[in-house]
């Protein structure tokens, strides 16, 4: 099967992030089962609108990437941290932002996980594949909080 | 995580795994979602076949409906377990979703892809 995604690290500046609040906003302690019945409750709003399994299959996929660098990268996997998740769902497209409680970093300094001196790394490809399968990623300026937009296909 | 992918009690959507040895190889059929709260424990469970009495893995991916790049990141674990021992990872039949995947990451360059466990086991 040939793909048409890119793999290109496409995430965009913070001017392009959209702090306006979201109708939907779960606050869960930096915990992985928590987060996925939060997963589930979006894909299920999703799915209940009509939106496509390859669209569904994007929307998990960029979530749970989210979700783990959140885990793993910004809270350090602290259980006594947070997670931030607003979402909102509606006929059009799927907006997501999930922040953490680390000290953010520099979307724009990732490595090209797909070079050949990093394929065989373990880490490193939760962004690359959230740009791939999102129509938009962004970060705002401290680099704690990213923004996933999906629109309905 | 379920060890028997033919558990009719496990949960819809549950990762199973099933562990065959066909000589020097470990056949492992994943089957379910590999979602990230069992990921982890995935990585742990294909390291320890391959450091148990393997360097081969075959990976029949045929039932599996979903990854993420920390089950990914256990896929490259173990590849690079077997890699130590001279050994690889072979993955048979992914759907489409998951060709995908291994196909924008370019793991195909690291797991070639083949159509059923018979032609894995069969090529060098």
């Amino acid at each position: 099967m040939r793909s048409n995604r890119s793999h290109e690290p496409q995430a965009r500046s913070a001017a392009d992030f959209d702090s306006r609040p979201l109708p939907h906003q779960v606050v869960i302690s930096s915990d992985l089962s928590a987060a996925r019945e939060v997963e589930e409750e979006i894909l299920r709003k999703a799915c209940g609108l009509g939106y496509s399994p390859d669209c569904c299959f994007a929307v998990r996929l960029s979530l749970e990437e989210a979700i783990v660098n959140a885990h793993k990268h910004g809270n350090k996997a602290d259980p006594n941290k947070k997670i931030i998740i607003s979402h909102q769902v509606d006929g059009q497209r799927v907006v997501v932002r999930v922040r953490d409680e680390g000290t953010g970093f520099d979307p724009g300094e990732l490595p090209d996980c797909t070079a050949p001196d990093r394929i065989s790394l373990p880490n490193g490809r939760g962004i690359m594949l959230m740009c791939a399968y999102m129509d938009s990623v962004c970060y705002n300026a401290t680099g704690n909080e990213v923004q996933l937009v999906k629109e309905k296909c | 995580m379920s060890n028997d992918p033919a558990n009719p009690s496990a949960r819809k959507g549950e990762l199973r795994m099933n562990v065959e040895h066909r000589g020097p190889v470990a056949v492992v059929k994943l089957a379910g979602s590999a979602h990230m709260d069992v990921t982890s424990k995935l990585r742990d469970q294909l390291v320890g076949i391959v450091d148990e009495k393997t360097s081969d893995l075959v990976l029949d991916l045929a039932d599996l409906d979903f990854i993420n790049s920390v089950g990914l990141g256990a896929i490259i674990a173990a590849y690079l377990r077997c890699r130590r021992r001279n050994g690889g990872v072979k993955v048979v039949a992914p759907k489409p979703a998951i060709q995908e995947i291994l196909t924008v990451t370019k793991l195909t360059s690291l797991f070639p892809v083949h159509p059923s466990v018979d032609a894995a086991l069969a090529s060098n």
